[in-house]
């Protein structure tokens, strides 16, 4: 029976886990080449974002974003990566920051896939919807 | 509107401003994998519910979906309305609701999209409530047997077949047989007879419920009728909610205590759509490609029809779903599935629609399992009689038609069924009152029509009502009231009747 591509991520992930980088090249070099042997290479894009979420579980990390209408600075920043680590009990955040002029003010905080829309854009929509009614 | 002043409005402008108040919440968000034929599969979402509502953020704007399976990385989404503006990546947010529909008196006489959101070009709905669209029918402790009718005004249904509030009966037939003018008379007659009407259309033609609409309001019916429209050119998401949001419509009169007939035109179309989901969302085809729950598809639908005792309010839903069939095969899949379903059926058939026999009610086909006790007396009094005597004249005109030699008993039988048929024959958007069903009823089992020539029958049906009205209103008010046919009213009808018959010059001597 073929495996499926959260199958070979997990295999991949189970193998190279606590493993030196000289093993671990090794271990990924057989790797493709079983993915090669069952003709599987379309699925790589696939088995790739499953093995980052069984590595993201692993390690407690969560990727977030960030979108604004300025830069942040630096308290403002401390704020929210506060309140990442409070809500969804990781140890490490990777923050990606993003400026975007079209949502106004206020930022949109991303983070694995729960959303806080703050922004004033949303807010202006929001409230026009709230007039229409 | 004293009040338009200019420090008026300012001042109510100021007010909804400052009543406006937003609070940051955080949101379940996913993306769009996959979007095919009004079926998206949409990544992350990891708290999503069962027919919750997503909202698709598009560059056009927001579209709304209904979650409909819930799978291992994935969920797979029917999307409400236009799918051709959702590109692949698109963010879609989880909005913690159950789809619901508005309810309340406002949307009384208005013309509805399967969302509750006005289509007759009138201003918009303000419902204070929303119901689920799906509910678990009511239980057994709640409910209580048919007791009342359902007047649908048509002779050879409150006779033969009657309907009682709170049943289902299916009304099948081949198409253009006369399955919605059964349904239309039924909401027509129901003016004055203290019900709300709910008429959901699930994939028909715009113009034939745009006629349909135009001769509700024209008699009158709108007053009391809500209109619920899936149309041919909606998509098959919409036609599978809109029986589940008509339903939730009628339960809100049926919680305040009030008597709802709903009719569902038709549910065959209902199974195709929900057919073109299913298939789509990759669930496995059984047969006729069905997927295996559309017998409960129904059979939920049609379970929340009901009537509730005293302790609950004692409100009712009647239903009337209509099924068409193929070249007249009741034997198909989804014909079966709803005739075991629903307390009885109306049946149509074609060859009787072609000899004009119209409504084209197949009396030997047609059952009501639970109508009869909620039938008035004085209807009970002679439809019994009526019933035979239609059976009899079925057997004995198969047989007659190979012979010539009768004997005069026969011969009877056969010339009292001619005229019954010719009675039991009856015009669209004519629905006749019941009183007035019971005296040409007793008029002819007890043999007053007999010299009445069979093409005359129809004439003299017409003046005979209004003979009565005009001359004996006393019995009609006390068949009304009563609800009973006593001695002395038959007394007075025979010759009411008679008296009528001395004025006419076509009598057989």
């Amino acid at each position: 029976m073929k495996a499926k591509a959260k199958q070979y991520a997990q295999a991949l992930f189970l193998e190279i886990k606590d493993k030196s980088s000289d093993e671990m090249l090794v271990i990924l070099d057989n790797f493709l080449n079983i993915l090669k042997r069952d003709n599987c290479f379309s699925q790589v894009e696939k088995i790739i974002s499953y093995f980052n979420i069984f590595w993201q579980k692993e390690y407690s990390l969560v990727e977030a974003e960030i979108t604004t209408a300025r830069s942040l600075d630096a308290g403002l920043k401390k704020e929210i990566f506060d309140y990442l680590i409070r809500r969804s009990k990781a140890e490490k955040i990777k923050i990606e920051e993003k400026e975007d002029k079209k949502i106004i003010g206020g930022f949109i905080v991303k983070y694995g896939d729960k959303i806080v829309d703050a922004s004033v854009k949303n807010k202006i929509n929001l409230f026009k919807n709230n007039l229409i009614q | 509107m004293k009040n338009n002043s200019k420090d008026f409005i300012i001042e109510q402008i100021r007010q909804r401003i400052s009543d406006f108040k937003t609070e940051l919440k955080e949101q379940n968000f996913g993306q769009v994998v996959e979007v095919s034929d009004g079926i998206a599969k949409v990544s992350g979402l990891s708290e999503a519910m069962m027919s919750e509502m997503l909202e698709f953020k598009t560059t056009a704007g927001s579209v709304y979906g209904v979650v409909l399976n819930l799978e291992e990385d994935n969920v797979g989404v029917v999307i409400l309305g236009d799918c051709s503006g959702i590109k692949e990546g698109d963010e879609v947010l989880s909005l913690k609701r159950i789809l619901e529909v508005p309810v309340g008196d406002e949307i009384i006489g208005r013309v509805v999209n399967p969302l509750g959101a006005p289509i007759d070009g009138k201003e918009n709905i303000k419902a204070d409530k929303f119901y689920p669209i799906e509910k678990i029918a009511p239980g057994v402790i709640t409910r209580q047997s048919v007791d009342e009718p359902v007047q649908t005004g048509i002779k050879s249904i409150d006779a033969m077949i009657p309907i009682g509030r709170g049943q289902r009966e299916l009304i099948i037939g081949d198409r253009q047989i006369g399955k919605t003018a059964i349904a239309i008379d039924t909401i027509i007659n129901q003016k004055g007879q203290n019900m709300k009407c709910v008429y959901v259309v699930i994939g028909q033609k715009e113009s034939k419920v745009a006629g349909i609409v135009a001769k509700l309001k024209e008699s009158g019916a709108m007053e009391y009728t809500t209109v619920v429209v899936a149309g041919a050119s909606d998509p098959s998401s919409l036609l599978y909610i809109a029986p589940y949001a008509g339903c939730a419509m009628a339960e809100y009169f049926l919680d305040k205590g009030e008597d709802v007939l709903i009719v569902y035109d038709d549910l065959s179309k209902h199974a195709v759509a929900y057919r073109e989901i299913s298939l789509l969302l990759k669930r496995p085809p059984g047969r006729e490609a069905y997927p295996g729950d559309v017998f409960y598809l129904h059979s939920r639908l049609l379970e929340r029809a009901c009537k509730l005792n005293k302790d609950f309010g004692g409100g009712s839903i009647t239903a009337l779903p209509i099924i068409e069939t193929q070249a007249g095969d009741v034997s198909a899949y989804i014909p079966t599935n709803v005739i075991s379903i629903t307390d009885g059926q109306i049946y149509l058939e074609p060859d009787l629609f072609y000899q004009g026999n119209r409504p084209a009610v197949n009396a030997g086909l047609s059952v009501s399992r639970v109508g009869s006790s909620a039938q008035i007396k004085a209807m009970k009094k002679v439809a019994g009689k009526m019933r035979l005597e239609a059976a009899q004249y079925r057997e004995l005109a198969a047989f007659a038609q190979f012979g010539s030699d009768l004997d005069e008993e026969t011969r009877n039988k056969l010339e009292r069924g001619k005229r019954l048929m010719e009675v039991l024959k009856q015009g669209q958007y004519e629905p006749m009152d019941v009183a007035e069903q019971v005296i040409v009823f007793y008029s002819l089992i007890s043999g007053l029509m007999d010299n009445i020539p069979v093409e005359k029958i129809k004439e003299f049906e017409i003046n005979l009502i209004s003979y009565i009205r005009d001359n004996v209103s006393d019995v009609l008010k006390a068949i009304k009231k009563t609800k009973i046919l006593e001695e002395s009213d038959e007394q007075k009808i025979i010759k009411a009747v008679n008296d009528y018959k001395d004025t006419l010059d076509y009598l057989i001597q």
